[in-house]
């Protein structure tokens, strides 16, 4: 090929687009692809205060409460321990520590040493035999069996060696409130805390590990130590939820779910007639009102203002269709959201194709 | 024959469908997606009336309503409740147990001159009454009374207009087919109370309606193979040749407004529509071309035409102003296309098409496009059209012409029963 240098255009054309390719092929080649495309997952965004109220309330309960209020389980104790003369506790001395020398026959369940000392305690006359009656009166169960003679030997249960105690508190010369008041209070604090029976020959103080005595324990059909929440007032039933919470929106695969829930269950019974007339049909839309078993709560309203034939037509047939299929399963995971689907619209196809 | 209506549109209960303000905010809304066509069950007991009158309105109810596809009249024998008087509410539940959607009560009531008749149409599944009327009319009326009843029903279920209560012009034709008798009849338009209105002289095609009056306009071949277009009046038998024009006329429609007639005219091997105003019998030429142009129909606003013409080849659809001027092709399909109709809401032109081995009725739009073929077979032809514009008539050629009629969607196909073969149907508007 003769190259003609009067008219070097084509060659040098050719020439320049060849380097421009090599060039090209070989510069860029070193470029780094494009990462794959992710597969992306639905997020929604929701602040503390929406997750904290749409956490209200506890999940297994069965329905929201009208009023709901905190789960109480246990009716506080009252406090009978009102001082009815009026005595300024303080005044009382505080008592001495538990004496020792418990005799065995009375071998009173020990009580731990560093008690804080009860001021209603009243002061013990030195009656080694009269310090230990703050034995107090046992719980009622108890009490049955006081009748028993005193002289019947029972030296295993602890419980019942205490009650001959009972009979030498009787005649008590202390006034008789403290003696009331420091018997209960010590019933309580022997209820809390020494209520499995122990062995006798458990010495006060000393918390040594038995084997006899947690077995003791695991057999007891006592009740247990944990008391549960405790209140005023017993509310046994938990509340869903709050009624009037700022739950969060159904989201929007949520809602997209019900509607075509909704959609496949009316669609059986959306038959039309041939030769309705479509001209406005996005306009033949019904307004349901549901209930929360997904029954209707009242008649299917037309929701459209049109007074075109062929829309009130068509929305006739839709409304009859939404009163045949009625009631529709609506499943559980949708009740908590029931405020955002109890009233819904529902629009025709756009075209009758 | 006169006839004289009074309708009181008496609201005889409540409208269904109470309208609720603006789509009062719902928070969810399902949008379907489609919807099933399946004909509408309607059960459409006896109604009330003397002797088996209400019976006999009952069953001309059931046959226009099931005939237009779109209900399903469920049989008598199936009811749970016999006899529903129009007076109480119906016991739901037993229509419901059949399967009605729709229900149909009401009355006949008959005194020396005069008939009134009522009826309410219910909203089954919702318990609710859907429409109700009232009827006076003259005694021997009682078919046209059942007629306007189907009609309401029609156009409260469809929204559309309904079409029950119109005549059918055709040509009847009897005897062997080497000499076929052929006359002008008159018929409703399920059948029923077929008229003649010509003796079988002349051979005669084409009848069209005038919509504006009890006038007939059609073609005619006179003894001596003069053809020429005439004017019959229905009511008192009149007929004369339209216009003197020195060729043949044939094809001839009536303008909308009752006024013109429009028809072609052939002259030299050559046919060019002509229209003459009915007063003042002035003509005016609208066409002037070699080709032979055909078959005009106006459109409802009677401002356009539309007609059939081989001037570019094979016959084929073209729209013009209705005062003549250039003509633009609509029709572009494989074939011959030919009698074309505007429909009364002009939102289609019908026509017959031919292709090498067949005939079929189909529609398009009046631009040309969305052809949609209805019916297919061999010798398919003429279409005409409903009042309300969703259905047609035609004829069938199957050894002998029968009619018969379809939907514009298709769906519809059913034959409309004459006492002998019949071809060339027009339709009526409605007639009250």
């Amino acid at each position: 090929m003769k190259i003609d240098w009067s008219e070097p255009g084509l060659p040098l054309s050719v020439t320049a687009h060849a380097v421009l390719l090599v060039a090209s092929l070989v510069g860029l080649s070193s470029a780094r692809p494009f990462a794959d495309a992710e597969e992306t997952l639905p997020v929604e965004i929701i602040t503390a205060d929406q997750f904290s109220s749409m956490t209200k309330g506890e999940r297994t309960a069965k329905a929201v409460q009208p009023t709901p209020k905190p789960r109480i389980d246990k009716v506080a104790e009252v406090e009978q321990l009102k001082p009815s003369q009026g005595t300024d506790q303080k005044d009382v001395p505080t008592p001495p520590a538990r004496a020792p020398q418990i005799s065995d026959e009375v071998s009173a369940p020990p009580m731990p040493p560093p008690r804080p000392p009860d001021p209603v305690k009243p002061e013990p006359k030195p009656e080694p035999q009269k310090t230990v009656e703050p034995q107090k009166p046992e719980p009622p169960k108890l009490d049955a069996e006081i009748p028993k003679p005193p002289e019947k030997p029972q030296p295993q249960k602890v419980a019942k060696t205490q009650e001959p105690q009972k009979e030498t508190e009787k005649p008590k010369p202390q006034p008789p409130q403290f003696d009331k008041i420091a018997q209960l209070l010590e019933q309580k604090k022997l209820e809390e805390e020494t209520k499995p029976a122990k062995p006798p020959a458990k010495e006060k103080g000393e918390q040594s590990f038995s084997a006899s005595a947690i077995e003791k324990l695991l057999v007891s059909k006592e009740k247990p130590q944990a008391s549960g929440s405790v209140g005023a007032q017993l509310q046994k039933t938990a509340s869903l939820g709050l009624q009037t919470g700022n739950a969060a929106k159904l989201s929007p695969s949520m809602r997209d779910a019900l509607a075509g829930l909704l959609k496949d269950q009316v669609g059986k019974c959306f038959t039309l007639p041939p030769g309705m007339d479509e001209t406005n049909i996005h306009q033949a839309m019904v307004r349901v009102v549901f209930n929360e078993d997904g029954s209707l709560a009242e008649r299917p309203q037309v929701a459209s203002a049109s007074s075109d034939a062929g829309v009130r037509a068509i929305a006739s047939e839709l409304r009859g269709a939404i009163i045949r299929c009625a009631p529709y399963r609506i499943p559980a995971q949708f009740l908590p959201f029931f405020d955002q689907w109890k009233d819904t619209l529902f629009t025709p196809p756009e075209s009758l194709g | 024959m006169t006839l004289s209506i009074s309708r009181r549109s008496v609201a005889l209960g409540l409208a269904a469908t109470p309208l609720v303000g603006a789509t009062a905010r719902a928070e969810l809304v399902v949008s379907l997606d489609r919807a099933n066509f399946q004909p509408l069950p309607i059960a459409i007991p006896d109604l009330q009336g003397e002797g088996d009158l209400g019976a006999r309105v009952a069953a001309v109810i059931a046959n226009d309503l099931q005939r237009s596809g779109v209900f399903a009249p469920i049989d008598k024998r199936a009811f749970i409740d016999k006899a529903v008087s129009p007076d109480v509410m119906p016991q739901f539940d037993s229509w419901r147990a059949i399967n009605a959607q729709a229900l149909v009560t009401g009355r006949v009531q008959r005194d020396s001159a005069r008939m009134h008749a009522e009826f309410r149409l219910w909203d089954v599944s919702s318990g609710e009454q859907a429409t109700g009327q009232q009827y006076t009319t003259d005694a021997n009326n009682w078919r046209r009374v059942a007629h306007l009843i189907a009609d309401a029903i029609y156009s409260r279920i469809t929204g559309a207009g309904g079409f029950f209560d119109s005549r059918v012009v055709y040509v009847d034709e009897t005897g062997p087919k080497q000499a076929r008798r052929k006359r002008l009849a008159l018929m409703d338009q399920d059948g029923a109370n077929v008229r003649y209105l010509t003796e079988g002289n002349e051979l005669v095609v084409t009848p069209r309606f005038s919509p504006t009056s009890q006038e007939v306009t059609y073609m005619a071949f006179a003894p001596n193979g003069d053809a020429s277009v005439r004017l019959l009046n229905i009511e008192t038998g009149q007929r004369e040749i339209v216009g003197n024009f020195p060729g043949m006329t044939f094809s001839p429609r009536f303008s909308p407004d009752g006024e013109r007639v429009v028809m072609s005219l052939e002259q030299s091997g050559n046919a060019n529509i002509y229209t003459m105003d009915l007063r003042s019998r002035a003509t005016t030429r609208l066409t002037d071309t070699s080709a032979i142009d055909t078959s005009p129909s106006y459109s409802p606003d009677g401002t356009q035409i539309v007609f059939e013409s081989d001037r570019g080849g094979a016959q084929q659809l073209y729209v013009m102003g209705a005062n003549g001027g250039p003509a633009k092709r609509i029709s572009f399909g494989q074939g011959h296309y030919s009698t074309p109709v505007w429909s009364p809401k002009g939102d289609y032109i019908a026509f017959t098409r031919q292709t090498a081995n067949s005939f079929g009725i189909g529609v398009m739009k009046p631009d040309g496009s969305g052809e949609r073929i209805l019916t297919e077979g061999f010798h398919n032809e003429g279409p005409t059209w409903a009042p309300n514009g969703r259905y047609l008539m035609f004829f069938r050629d199957q050894g002998g012409a029968k009619i018969f009629m379809a939907d514009v969607t298709g769906r519809v196909d059913v034959a409309v029963p004459t006492p002998s073969f019949g071809s060339d149907p027009a339709w009526s508007p409605l007639l009250a």
